[in-house]
């Protein structure tokens, strides 16, 4: 029941009416239903806080939306600048729907994020999907298609499975999957379904002829692994007619009390080798890579041990590794290795953890490769919770250390 | 548990909670009605419909607005419209195209549910014409009792 984080990225400025959530995503709606999700878990959330980069030339109010009502969470920034809502929280119920509202006095605002930590009341997990709130047409007949499990939605989702897949090492079940379409002229069924190692899971969203609108699916739950691969597919029938989607979202639990972010961009973005570092946030979704580091800064906004810092990518060309690193408050903190010539493959550091505190802010760093290039498709890290304690060091070390220093 | 939230309440939600079959899901009738908007309750009071008939009220009035807005995207795409919301790194020009999302809809207080047109470049002249195209396309979905109108704004 600990704090678990969720980041959306808006891949266009805000203008004021403009509704949002902190999911994906490479376009915006001002229609707030499109912006809906389900909280299929009972859940609080909290600490709501976005960074402007430019625009704004008024103050941009953002507020929590529970059920199309204005909820607890506000927060305001004049000009560009991060701020959060530090005092006030937002208890949901299974079912309700969520979003945030954005208003302005001046300027359209460009963000680097928006952000929130969301705990569920029972048990330990969290969030992640694909959204693309303008809505992106799946009209490929007799098809099945695949779909990410963060960033941006595609037109026509992808037909290589591996690129849209993560590897998930926080989670041991998958409770449950939504997914919300705006617009449907199909004359037939369209089903949505969790995949789990390349193999349907139990979910199904189903949307007979005609239907929009959001549908869940939260029973049966199927149980995942350490490493289990988890993606989504779209299987439409014959004809050519449109279903416009907007989000397709899973909820997953962790009985360890771990959880992830992820960062992602389903076309993959091409880096070619450079001695300039690039920089991107943690979760949520990016079109190009930044060179400012400080700019792709987010707090997690809680303690935790970090680890399995890693990457998809579906072209590795580098002639000499590349790097993807963790930057702990302006410092890289932990390397995984991008090895030359890889080619497709995750690339993972499975052995080092560092340990944060909710202050702490993070970034990712892609450098080097000598020449050639890698495609990015997704990177992130899992949080564990702190050993018993807090934020100290293992008591063995507590113990041991004044000794050696005596002797 | 599979539910249903359909978009097109004029005030509140309603959730629909559907029967999961082997592969598929009960599209003929709900399971349960976990909630009913007021409007989709008052549409329930006023016809004397069972939970089957409030259920297909609202399916056959969503399967009517998608009828007509396709019906509308056709006709833009064979005319050429613009969309001013329709810009995109893919159609810059805001021509209509096959990845247009569709025309936005409003939902009045009484259920007539109003497709926009309000970044949309349409023709005085083609009104009327949309208009009827809207009426016709939307009845071709079966009329039941408490079906939603479909109008052009």
């Amino acid at each position: 029941m600990g704090k678990a984080l969720i980041v959306g990225v808006p891949g266009a400025a805000l203008s004021s009416g403009a509704e949002f959530n902190s999911f994906g995503s490479a376009s915006i709606s001002t229609t707030e239903a499109n912006n809906q999700l389900s909280c299929t878990e009972g859940a609080t959330f909290s600490n709501m806080r976005a960074s402007i980069t430019s625009g704004n030339s008024g103050t941009a109010t953002f507020t929590f939306r529970d059920a199309g009502a204005d909820g607890s969470e506000t927060f305001q920034i004049t000009g560009t600048g991060a701020n959060e809502d530090t005092v006030n929280t937002d208890v949901l119920s299974a079912g309700d729907l969520f979003n945030i509202a954005y208003t302005d006095t001046g300027t359209n605002s460009t963000l680097a994020w928006l952000v929130a930590n969301v705990a569920f009341a029972s048990g330990h997990g969290n969030f992640h999907g694909a959204c693309r709130y303008a809505g992106s047409v799946f009209d490929a007949p007799s098809a099945t298609r695949f779909i990410q499990f963060y960033g941006s939605l595609i037109n026509d989702g992808v037909t290589g499975e591996a690129s849209t897949q993560w590897k998930a090492r926080a989670y041991t079940s998958w409770e449950a999957m939504q997914v919300r379409v705006t617009a449907n002229a199909r004359t037939n069924n369209s089903d949505f379904t969790n995949r789990i190692d390349g193999a349907p899971g139990s979910l199904l969203c189903q949307f007979t002829t005609g239907a929009t609108g959001l549908i869940t699916d939260s029973s049966p739950a199927d149980s995942l692994a350490d490493g289990s691969l988890l993606n989504f597919a779209i299987t439409l029938d014959t004809g050519v007619e449109d279903l416009a989607v907007v989000s397709v979202v899973a909820t997953v639990k962790s009985t360890s009390t771990k959880s992830e972010t992820i960062i992602g961009e389903i076309d993959g973005l091409d880096r070619p080798a450079s001695a300039t570092a690039n920089y991107i946030p943690i979760g949520g979704y990016f079109a190009t890579l930044g060179t400012s580091e400080t700019a792709a800064r987010i707090k997690p906004g809680f303690a935790a041990v970090v680890s399995n810092l890693r990457c998809y990518l579906s072209a590795n060309t580098y002639t000499g590794n590349g790097t993807l690193k963790l930057y702990q408050n302006g410092i890289a903190v932990i390397t995984t290795t991008i090895t030359a010539s890889g080619g497709a493959a995750w690339y993972e550091n499975t052995s080092d953890t560092i340990t944060i505190d909710a202050d702490d802010e993070l970034s990712f760093e892609f450098d080097e490769g000598t020449s050639g290039s890698i495609t990015i498709h997704s990177a992130g890290i899992m949080f564990a919770p702190l050993p018993a304690g807090g934020p100290f060091p293992p008591w063995p070390q507590m113990i041991y250390q004044p000794i050696a220093l005596q002797n | 548990m599979v539910t249903w939230y359909p978009d097109f309440c004029p005030t509140g939600q309603c959730m629909i909670e559907l029967e999961k079959l082997s592969g598929s899901i009960n599209w003929t009738t709900p399971k349960r009605l976990i909630t009913l908007c007021p409007h989709h309750q008052n549409v329930k009071n006023v016809n004397a419909l069972d939970d089957t008939g409030v259920f297909m009220a609202i399916l056959r009035s969503c399967q009517a607005k998608e009828k007509a807005r396709w019906a509308l995207k056709l006709d833009f795409m064979a005319n050429g419209m613009i969309d001013d919301d329709y810009i995109s790194e893919i159609n810059p020009t805001g021509v209509i195209d096959k990845e247009w999302p569709g025309a936005r809809f409003k939902v009045d207080p009484n259920g007539d549910i109003i497709i926009e047109h309000g970044t949309l470049h349409i023709p005085p002249q083609a009104r009327q014409r949309l208009s009827k195209l809207v009426d016709d396309e939307s009845k071709k979905i079966e009329q039941v009792p408490g079906i939603s109108r479909i109008l052009l704004e």
